[in-house]
């Protein structure tokens, strides 16, 4: 009897996972597929596989829909934004886990409280200001703000892999009269290079994937972002889909190759902070 | 080292990261409570006028029924990610035939854009679109609709998309954290005669609280402020106001009907509710997710 059941919850678990790694792959061969039919093919069939492989959709969305100069865009505010956080972070970083400066506790408290403010909160005055300060639509001014946005994640990582250096290095380096700054950048830094890396790639990825504030400060075609383009698009001129799929797999293929290399300290940061 | 060189060497090396908060985070929150009060002529505050954007929440009907909306999602989404997951990463634990392959194919949806996903569901959804054919294949031809485009069952819609990708999220930080049970607990119970319900019941799920504690509240957070990229590249709020969550009813207030007041309002009253649910959270978990 028992081993009945337990036979039976195996079958009906092995489904559930059969049905989800399906549709995950099915995504995949959908998008891919796709983007590589001429608009009749697609017509006739949209899942089979391409005839042959066709390029069009993809000279057609980067030309005419600008989607090269949106991967331009998008390429120079992820770098742009994941090299300041990375700066501005350690120095914080530094400050808090080696320093240790007094009110600590209670800097490092607010800065957690800000990880979780409201991103709507904070768009309707950002904008307002902006645009009174003639900024919307500028790329560099974009990199600040999302620098800004994603420095109390960044700080908050870097403590916890700046923490896990032993104060007896620090310690040793001091009497032999190094600066602080030789410290961080020579002794701290170095042992914590995974930190570093994943912390860049995460803010790399928050940036490559949000819409919401791309969407408000970039409005121009030679400043959107990729999903910018792809979120405008959505729902409407249904018989492009061929092109629209194209944009999706080159807005996806950076993201997939560079978190390929990441994979195994990826779970350690997720669970540190709010990926998303 | 003295005190005061310490307060002086931290307050620099503070100071970049302090300028970019203090731009992104503390002049944008305090011009927010102020907007939040004030009278408005199309985008420039005119006059303070006192509590009247937050009389207008009570007053305009779509507020409510748009909060509803978002404590629907969360209501629905968050429950059914952490069970699913749960059993999930149990059986991932437990080496269930092919876990290997499941690992890598669950972390595929982690890395992909919310808008990308977003577009190829929209697809997924039409009429002609592969559910439907999915559900003709298993005999339930007779749900067949447009599922976004229906009053009753876009909300619903959203919601399975959006499980959809938490399930592969939240399995994949639930089996990490698995991973530093102690396998010998599990073998003890076998022993003991436990099946696997009890094994989930008795080791799984108390060895996992920390982590689906953390996770909850993440999520709760996430869906009560921030379905705005599902919401925008799968339905634009509609059929109606069908889809139209807090955060997407702050959106189109603030950029579509240039209604800043309300929308300043209701900006301030989530940003505070979602600050004290942050704080109790920290308070009741002592940090220990802060060492």
């Amino acid at each position: 009897m028992r081993t009945r059941k337990f036979f039976l919850s195996r079958v009906i678990i092995q489904l559930l996972f059969i049905t989800l790694a399906f549709s995950i792959i099915f995504m995949f061969y959908y998008m891919v597929t796709n983007s590589f039919k001429s608009k009749l093919e697609f017509a006739q069939s949209q899942y089979s596989l391409f005839s042959r492989v066709n390029i069009d959709n993809y000279v057609k969305a980067w030309f005419y829909d600008g989607i090269g100069v949106a991967l331009w865009n998008t390429l120079i505010l992820s770098t742009g934004t994941a090299a300041i956080t990375l700066l501005v972070g350690s120095l914080a970083a530094y400050a808090l886990s080696v320093l240790k400066f007094k009110r600590n506790r209670i800097f490092l408290r607010c800065v957690v409280a800000l990880m979780y403010v409201a991103p709507m909160g904070l768009i309707i005055p950002l904008f307002i200001w902006m645009g009174r300060l003639n900024l919307v639509d500028n790329l560099y001014m974009m990199i600040l703000i999302y620098s800004g946005l994603y420095t109390p994640f960044s700080i908050f990582m870097l403590r916890t892999y700046f923490s896990a250096v032993s104060s007896n290095i620090i310690d040793a380096c001091r009497i032999d009269g190094c600066s602080d700054l030789r410290i961080l950048f020579e002794m701290v830094i170095p042992l914590s290079k995974a930190g570093l890396l994943l912390l860049g790639v995460f803010n790399f990825y928050y940036v490559w994937s949000n819409l919401l504030f791309s969407l408000i400060f970039l409005r121009s075609p030679e400043n959107i972002t990729l999903m910018v383009a792809i979120g405008q698009y959505s729902g409407r001129y249904v018989s492009e889909v061929p092109t629209r799929m194209a944009t999706l797999v080159v807005a996806t293929t950076p993201l997939v190759i560079m978190f390929f290399f990441v994979r195994k300290h990826f779970v350690r940061g997720a669970t540190m902070g709010s990926f998303r | 080292m003295k005190k005061t060189e310490i307060i002086r060497k931290s307050s620099y090396f503070l100071l970049p990261s302090l300028l970019l908060m203090v731009f992104v985070y503390a002049i944008p929150l305090l011009t927010l409570l102020y907007y939040s009060f004030a009278s408005w002529r199309a985008i420039t505050p005119t006059c303070p006028i006192g509590l009247h954007n937050y009389t207008q929440i009570f007053l305009n009907s779509e507020v409510s029924r748009s909060f509803a909306r978002s404590f629907l999602i969360v209501g629905i989404t968050v429950p059914a990610s952490v069970i699913i997951s749960v059993i999930l990463a149990h059986f991932l634990y437990q080496r269930i035939p092919g876990w290997q392959f499941y690992i890598v194919v669950l972390f595929i949806p982690i890395i992909l854009p919310i808008a990308v996903i977003g577009v190829v569901f929209t697809h997924f959804f039409t009429t002609q679109g592969p559910f439907n054919l999915f559900l003709k294949l298993i005999g339930l031809g007779a749900f067949t609709r447009n599922w976004l485009a229906d009053l009753k069952t876009a909300i619903y819609t959203l919601i399975g998309t959006a499980i959809w990708w938490e399930i592969s999220f939240a399995t994949m930080i639930f089996y990490a954290r698995m991973m530093a049970i102690n396998p010998s607990l599990y073998e003890a119970a076998v022993v003991d005669g436990a099946n696997e319900t009890h094994l989930i019941r008795y080791i799984t799920l108390p060895q996992l609280r920390g982590v689906i504690q953390f996770y909850v509240v993440l999520a709760i957070i996430y869906f009560l402020n921030q379905t705005f990229t599902y919401v925008f590249v799968m339905t634009g709020g509609g059929p109606g106001y069908a889809t139209t969550t807090v955060d997407y009813f702050i959106y189109l207030n603030a950029f579509k009907y240039m209604k800043l007041g309300i929308a300043s309002a209701l900006a301030v009253s989530i940003t505070l509710g979602l600050l004290l649910l942050v704080h109790v959270y920290l308070s009741i978990s002592k940090e220990e997710e802060m060492e």
